[in-house]
């Protein structure tokens, strides 16, 4: 279907696209390790502090013991230095709150994240998309206006508040969909039914997450299809007898979709951010929440690791987005 | 050049705004025959792109072509709906542009871009309309056609740009070829090996070909017959050999003195003082009134019709006149 057949040009230039990005991604992910590290040990307070806290009472030589056994009377760069070791291991310590390696928290609310944040980009893609070129090909009448208000108010709306806007409607007015978590508690399912009854815990956060997303790429996608329906080969296309709706989808949105890639690569931080916030308002078991408790509980070690785990995830996503515009763009060549 | 493949008739083109509408095209009537080689040629905005698009119906929004017809082959195109006429468009009448590095699609190949004609109006299987392109390719003179059908237009220079373009226009062998400035972007020698290639297809498959340009050397190379546009009319029509023997609107002389000739290489081109009148600033009488040398109090009131003499139109009151009363 692409417009492209795949060359073996078009095969050497994304490889060299792919192996360009990676070397660079590896000092990038390093420092931004390094810089997390040294701002977490710039804030007051440790999790011996938060232990302590909750326990209510303070022996100073206690205090002195569970900071030997975790490691916190070194000096920054030598724990530093330990940490980064331990990372070329594939080892990112030991949350001292959980009680449990950080590798193997992270790998448990992992897919719960991915889950999520894969849904929600999909669905906004599709229907950013298909909504925009919607709005670009009625350019100016009523479906375009109305597309264009209905972007801008989940556009400006708070991601939260709708989040419990549609849980009240749907939760506990009408009751046909779960009020939080990824799936029914104590229920006995088969491979199937579990697998229904997640997708049916999904579809919320999923909703939530994804309409900003949707009105963003609605907006862009309108705006650039709109530049791209200038070009003078748009012209050529029509003269050759080309159906309109070949011109939208063939011809202009490829070219179109440039724009929308990036943006796609630049909010995938965001994305992040907000599915922290989705998380906590749908009770979501995902990396977000771990995040915002391991912020609460003054745990570092898991913090860093949640970090960590971000950074890559952001360093490896723009890969794929150069890769992407290598694919769609031919003029980018690898060099 | 008997029977015309291409009549227009009273093409009327208007663009509708809010300082109401403003016409493009007035009264445009021309044929264009089998094997003929008709010019259009005038400044810039004289309305020669839009005559081409409207006949092509292609005309850009807020505009529309308010009266005429368009025969092709006798029907006319412009009572078509849509759909038909898409069927029509590249197949029966094709069009090249002006900008070949930019008329071409950056993000598909070349060759998909040629075979998209065949894929469309013939239904061809995927690898029939790829050799068919290879071999439209080699056509139009693209050496190592084989390799090159896979490229994309950013790997070509603007002539092999231009070449592609021919070949996407002629893939099915259209009856008309319209083509809009083909060599104004391109370099001397360029220019002439795609006029000799427009020749050499135009004889090969004895289509009609409208030609638009501003050069008038380009004119005297491949026409045979000229249309002089100004203002959105007609104001000269002639055999190229009468046109260049006897220049007679006010306008064609002028186009004539502006164009730099052998032997009078020294010395300021003469000319014409002025611009083409915007859309919004044309008057019911002549457009050139304002520019004329020859003009008189009667030619700001009403437009001239264009009258014909001996296969020779031209639109101009006073050349009337003249001719009635001082037999040439």
């Amino acid at each position: 279907m692409a417009a492209g057949r795949t060359t073996r040009s078009g095969w050497l230039r994304v490889g060299g696209v792919l192996a360009r990005r990676t070397v660079q991604g590896v000092p990038i992910v390093l420092g931004i390790l390094v810089i997390n590290f040294l701002l977490l040990n710039a804030t007051p307070g440790d999790v011996v502090d938060a232990m302590l806290g909750q326990m209510g009472a303070a022996d100073p030589e206690m205090v002195a013991r569970l900071r030997t056994q975790f490691g916190l009377d070194r000096p920054v760069h030598e724990r530093l230095l330990l940490y980064v070791w331990n990372l070329a291991r594939l080892d990112l310590g030991f949350s001292a709150f959980y009680n449990m390696p950080v590798g193997t928290l992270i790998l448990e609310r992992l897919a719960g994240t991915a889950l999520l944040m894969l849904s929600s980009i999909g669905l906004a893609l599709a229907l950013g998309i298909v909504t925009g070129v919607a709005a670009a090909r009625r350019f100016n009448t009523a479906w375009d206006t109305l597309i264009g208000v209905a972007a801008l108010l989940f556009y400006a709306t708070p991601v939260f508040w709708i989040g419990l806007m549609l849980l009240v409607l749907f939760s506990v007015k009408l009751g046909v969909l779960p009020l939080g978590g990824m799936q029914t508690i104590g229920a006995e399912f088969g491979l199937v039914e579990a697998t229904l009854d997640v997708l049916w815990h999904l579809v919320l956060p999923m909703a939530t997450l994804s309409l900003f997303f949707i009105a963003t790429y609605t907006r862009l996608m309108r705006s650039s299809m709109l530049e791209a329906y200038q070009q003078d080969w748009v012209r050529t296309a029509r003269a050759k007898g080309v159906p309109e709706g070949r011109v939208a989808y063939r011809h202009v949105l490829r070219n179109a979709l440039l724009p929308v890639v990036t943006v796609v690569g630049v909010q995938i931080g965001a994305l992040l951010g907000g599915a922290v916030v989705v998380e906590t308002v749908f009770n979501w078991p995902g990396l977000g929440r771990l995040a915002y408790d391991a912020v609460l509980q003054r745990d570092f070690n898991l913090l860093l690791g949640i970090l960590f785990m971000s950074s890559v995830v952001v360093v490896v996503v723009n890969i794929v987005v150069d890769l992407l515009y290598a694919v769609l763009d031919p003029r980018i060549e690898a060099s | 050049m008997n029977t015309p493949v291409l009549a227009v008739r009273g093409l009327r083109t208007s663009f509708r705004t809010r300082a109401g509408e403003l016409v493009a095209l007035e009264d445009v009537s021309f044929t264009v025959g089998e094997r003929e080689t008709v010019a259009l040629v005038g400044e810039s905005g004289c309305g020669k792109s839009m005559t081409a698009l409207s006949v092509m119906r292609l005309v850009p929004q807020p505009g529309r072509v308010a009266a005429g017809e368009v025969l092709l082959d006798g029907v006319d195109l412009l009572g078509l709906p849509e759909p038909a006429m898409q069927r029509i468009r590249g197949d029966r009448i094709s069009m090249i542009f002006q900008e070949p590095m930019t008329s071409l699609n950056p993000v598909m190949t070349i060759g998909d871009q040629v075979a998209e004609s065949l894929l469309l109006h013939r239904d061809m299987p995927r690898p029939a309309a790829r050799r068919r392109a290879i071999d439209l390719l080699d056509l139009v003179r693209i050496a190592d056609p084989h390799r090159r059908v896979d490229d994309y237009p950013h790997r070509l220079s603007g002539g092999m740009r231009q070449r592609v373009m021919i070949a996407m226009a002629l893939a099915l062998e259209p009856r008309v070829l319209i083509a809009d400035e083909p060599t104004t972007a391109l370099d001397v020698t360029i220019q002439a090996q795609i006029l000799e290639l427009l020749r050499s297809m135009q004889r090969a498959l004895g289509m009609g070909l409208l030609l638009i340009t501003h050069d008038l050397g380009v004119v005297a190379q491949l026409a045979d017959r000229v249309l002089v546009m100004y203002a959105g009319r007609v104001v000269e029509q002639a055999s190229v050999a009468a046109l260049f023997d006897r220049p007679t609107h006010p306008y064609t002389r002028g186009l004539f003195g502006a164009t730099p000739a052998r032997g009078h290489a020294r010395g300021r081109l003469r000319e014409i003082p002025g611009m083409v009148p915007s859309l919004s600033a044309r008057s019911a009488g002549c457009g050139f009134a304002a520019r004329c040398p020859l003009v008189e109090s009667g030619c700001v009131k009403t437009a001239p019709p264009l009258l014909t003499q001996g296969g020779h139109g031209v639109a101009c009151q006073v050349v009337a006149r003249q001719r009635d009363g001082v037999p040439a």
